[in-house]
C-alpha cells in the first residue's frame, strides 16, 4: 500500500476504488444506520419490547419523517435476540393496522382491522428461525431481524372520535414473552 | 508522515465523493424505478424484501417506516401540471376524482419531509373531508380555521403525498393509469 500511495496516478486509482467501496457501502447500509438509530432513539426514552404512544403529530414531530396527522401512531422497538416478545391491541371498528419493520426498513408485517379477525390482536414475535414453546397457542410472527420496530396506525376518524380511538391505542403493548412450558 | 498524510487524505475524498455519490444515485434510480401518473409519482417496491438497495435507502431517508403495497400505495407530487416545482408562495387548485381505495389523505411535507409549521389545522386533506364524490381545494400558505384545504406556511418549497390504504385491485395493479387529483397552479407571490 505504501508503493500505490507514492505515485499520484496510483494514488488517484487507490481513492477510486476506495470511493466504489464507500458508494456500496453506503447504498448497502444506510437503512440499517437509519432503523439502528431511530431504534436507540426510542430506547432512551423507555427499556426496549415497550409500547411509547406519541403525541398526536403535530409540526413539532420529528421522530420519524412524513409522519401522518390523520393517524395516531403507537410504536415499540423490538429486540427478540433475548427471546420472543408479544404485541396485543385492541382493534377498533376504523381502519387500524399493525406492521413490523426490520432492521433495513423491509414491513414483514403488516394486519389491518379488516384481517385482524376480531376486536384483538395478540401475537408472538420471534427470533428468526426459532419457535417458540408458546404455551398460549398465539399466532407467531418470524421477525426478519433480530431488531426492528413494531408500529400500529390508527385512523382519526373525527375529532369527536379521538378521545375513544386515543384511549384503545394506549391499550396496545409490547413486552417480552416468557416462552417455557409450564 | 507524508505517506500517511497521502493516506488519510485518500480515505476523506473516497469517503466524500463514495457518499455523495451514493446519495446522488439513491435519488436518481429511486425516481427511475418509480411509475409517473400526471404530477404524482409511485413506488410500489416500498417495504418489499427484495427491493433494489438504492430504492431500500430512498424508503430509509424519505418513507422510514412506510407500509408495503398490499397495505397502502404511496404517491409523491414534487411538481404541479405544468411540471413546475411545487412553491410555497403559490397558491394552487387541487382536483379530482374519487380515489379507488378503503381510505386516503393528502398531505403537504415541507423540504425537510416533516409537517410544515404554520400548517396547523390544515396539514392534510382526506376523504372524511372531501368526500365521495368529485372534489377540488385549495393549496395556499395560509387558510382560514374552518376551510378545507392544504397551508404551506413559509416553507419555500414543499411537496404533496397522497396516501391510498387498502387500495382496489386495480390501484394496486396499475397505479399509472389511476385517474389522480391535478394540482394546477394560480399565482405566486414574487
Amino acid at each position: 500500500m505504501v508503493n500505490l500511495l507514492k505515485n499520484i496516478g496510483q494514488w488517484v486509482l487507490f481513492v477510486g476504488v476506495l470511493a466504489v467501496g464507500m458508494h456500496f457501502a453506503t447504498v448497502r447500509f444506510l437503512p440499517d444506520f437509519i432503523m439502528s438509530r431511530l431504534h436507540d432513539k426510542l430506547t432512551r426514552q423507555v427499556p426496549v419490547n415497550t409500547m411509547q404512544y406519541p403525541a398526536r403529530p403535530d409540526a413539532s414531530a420529528r421522530a420519524v419523517v412524513k409522519p401522518s396527522p390523520d393517524l395516531i401512531y403507537a410504536i415499540c422497538a423490538y429486540d427478540v435476540s433475548e427471546g420472543p416478545v408479544r404485541v396485543t391491541s385492541p382493534v377498533p371498528d376504523s381502519y387500524w393496522s399493525l406492521s413490523a419493520f426490520a432492521n433495513n426498513t423491509d414491513n414483514f408485517l403488516a394486519i389491518n382491522d379488516a384481517q385482524a379477525g376480531g376486536d384483538r390482536v395478540d401475537l408472538i414475535l420471534s427470533q428468526p428461525g426459532r419457535k417458540p414453546i408458546n404455551p398460549d397457542m398465539l399466532p407467531v410472527i418470524e421477525a426478519q431481524t433480530p431488531t426492528g420496530v413494531i408500529l400500529t396506525r390508527t385512523l382519526i376518524t373525527s375529532e369527536e372520535d379521538f378521545p375513544a380511538l386515543n384511549a384503545l391505542r394506549q391499550q396496545a403493548t409490547c413486552s417480552p414473552y416468557v416462552d417455557e412450558a409450564p | 508522515m507524508k505517506i500517511l498524510i497521502k493516506f488519510i487524505l485518500a480515505v476523506l475524498v473516497a469517503a466524500g465523493v463514495g457518499a455523495v455519490s451514493a446519495y446522488m444515485m439513491i435519488e436518481k434510480k429511486s425516481a427511475a424505478s418509480a411509475v409517473r401518473n400526471g404530477s404524482w409519482a409511485i413506488n410500489t417496491n416500498i417495504g418489499a424484501q427484495d427491493t433494489d438497495p438504492y430504492v431500500k435507502a430512498h424508503v430509509a431517508l424519505h418513507a422510514l417506516l412506510a407500509l408495503n403495497k398490499s397495505e397502502a400505495i404511496y404517491f409523491v407530487a414534487a411538481k404541479d401540471a405544468a411540471g413546475e416545482a411545487l412553491r410555497g408562495g403559490c397558491t394552487y387548485k387541487v382536483s379530482g376524482q374519487p380515489i379507488d381505495a378503503r381510505w386516503w389523505t393528502i398531505t403537504a411535507y415541507g423540504a425537510d419531509d416533516f409537517l410544515i409549521p404554520g400548517g396547523e389545522g390544515h396539514f392534510a386533506v382526506s376523504v372524511n373531508e372531501l368526500g365521495t364524490g368529485n372534489f377540488s381545494f385549495p393549496i395556499a400558505p395560509a387558510l382560514s380555521g374552518d376551510s378545507t384545504g392544504l397551508a404551506t406556511g413559509e416553507a419555500a418549497h414543499f411537496s404533496l403525498l397522497l396516501r391510498t390504504y387498502n387500495p382496489s385491485p386495480s390501484l394496486l395493479n396499475d397505479p399509472g393509469s389511476a385517474a389522480l387529483p391535478v394540482v394546477t397552479k394560480e399565482n405566486c407571490n414574487g
